[in-house]
């Protein structure tokens, strides 16, 4: 019988183990893949917050997750080793926009233009980073808008770096 | 395992109350423990409403009052939900799922996923089967998109069909389920869109 897999049944995974960027986690994921051990859930970056969620992992099981409140979702993260079988979730960075404005003045109008557009963002040096959660039209729309406003450079940046 | 947080947005007097009245009696058959938050601009009035019924004791419904526009509490800075929902989850320790409804807001309130863990966008035929076609971030991002009041389409002259088809267009295929809250009709999938996916039961 597959784990968990019983009449539609969900295999839930509620908790955090640690994390395969740790060395120890790392080694016995190495040693998981190599047993045929080894599962891995991709979550869009988009989904990441959320604390519950219905996935399939790469070899296609049905699993739930459901982590306490205090618990964030990273990469990496280890959500089972037992019975001969780890789950590790992958969370890669998911393509962004890095938006670097040209003066001070277009800093803060480039600024309050995102705010206003609700875009996640993530304030790297001297750039803003747009996390793009959809298709690049709307969000080149937007910044064609932007451009008549303030003076700044983008660069699309790709999914893992 | 903490409740698990569903968000109820979209349009004034889609039937998003309507729609928990409706859900309150089928967790209630379920053996589904239930606790609502309920946003209002200025007001209790979806809280007092829900009181008044008696589906649920008065002390698992709270309200929570946006003061502005209702999106600002969900997704800006949902602090005041975020405090009621782990109130409720102290003083219930074996809820099952917390239900919060947003207070009417346009076509572009969204759910931050820091707040609930799944959320549906509530519409109702009444508004225009051409609704869909606006292409709105709730209509569009929502785990699930609820069209109630189907009852009311001859009357308003809209075509279901057009208005579905068009949704699930817009949605790339993701779930759209009519409901006709007034009669009761459609409220079953929905409950088996929540539980699934954040129930796992
Ligand atoms: N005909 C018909 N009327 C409905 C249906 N669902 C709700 N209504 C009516 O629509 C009105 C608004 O319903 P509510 O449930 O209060 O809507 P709401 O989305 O919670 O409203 P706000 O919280 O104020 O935004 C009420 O008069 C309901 O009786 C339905 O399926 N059919
Ligand atoms: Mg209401």
């Amino acid at each position: 019988m597959v784990y968990g897999q019983t009449l539609g049944q969900p295999l839930v995974l509620s908790a955090v183990l640690g994390n395969t960027r740790e060395p120890s986690w790392h080694d016995r994921a190495h040693a998981a893949d190599a047993a045929g051990e080894l599962e891995i859930v991709r979550i869009a970056p988009a989904d990441a917050p959320r604390r519950r969620m219905r996935l399939r992992t790469d070899k296609n099981r049905d699993i739930a997750i459901a982590l306490p409140r205090e618990i964030g979702l990273v990469d990496g993260a280890v959500l089972r080793n037992e019975d001969g079988l780890m789950i590790v979730a992958r969370i890669d960075a998911g393509p962004r926009l890095r938006l670097t404005p040209a003066d001070l003045a277009s800093a803060l109008r480039l600024g309050y233009f995102c705010g206003n557009l609700h875009w996640k963002a993530n304030f790297v040096k001297d750039s803003i980073e747009i996390q793009m959660d959809g298709p690049d039209r709307p969000f080149q729309d937007r910044l064609a808008d932007a451009r008549k406003l303030c003076a700044f450079t983008v660069e699309r940046l790709e999914a893992d770096t | 395992m903490t409740a698990a947080r569903v968000g109820i947005g979209g349009p004034v007097g889609s039937g998003k109350t309507a729609l928990i009245e409706r859900l309150l009696e089928h967790f209630a058959q379920a053996d589904i423990e239930v606790a609502v938050i309920t946003n209002d601009l200025v007001t209790n009035e979806d809280a007092e409403r829900l009181r008044r019924n008696g589906q649920l004791a008065p002390e698992r419904i709270l309200a929570v009052q946006a003061g502005a526009c209702p999106h600002t509490v969900i997704r800006e800075d949902p602090t005041p939900n975020l405090v009621a929902a782990d109130r409720l989850d102290r003083q219930f320790a074996n809820l099952d799922i917390i239900l919060l409804e947003s207070g009417g807001d346009n076509l572009a309130s969204t759910f931050s996923l820091d707040l609930v863990d799944w959320w549906m966008f509530v519409i109702d035929v009444s508004g225009g089967d051409d609704i869909p076609r606006k292409r709105g971030p709730g209509v569009i991002k929502s785990d699930l998109l609820v069209i109630n009041k189907t009852d009311l389409a001859p009357h308003v002259g809209v075509d279901l069909e057009t208005m579905f088809g068009e949704a699930r267009r817009v949605r790339n295929n993701a779930t759209v389920l009519g409901t006709n809250c007034r009669a009761g009709e459609g409220i079953t999938a929905v409950a088996k869109e929540i539980r699934d996916a954040v129930l796992f039961r």
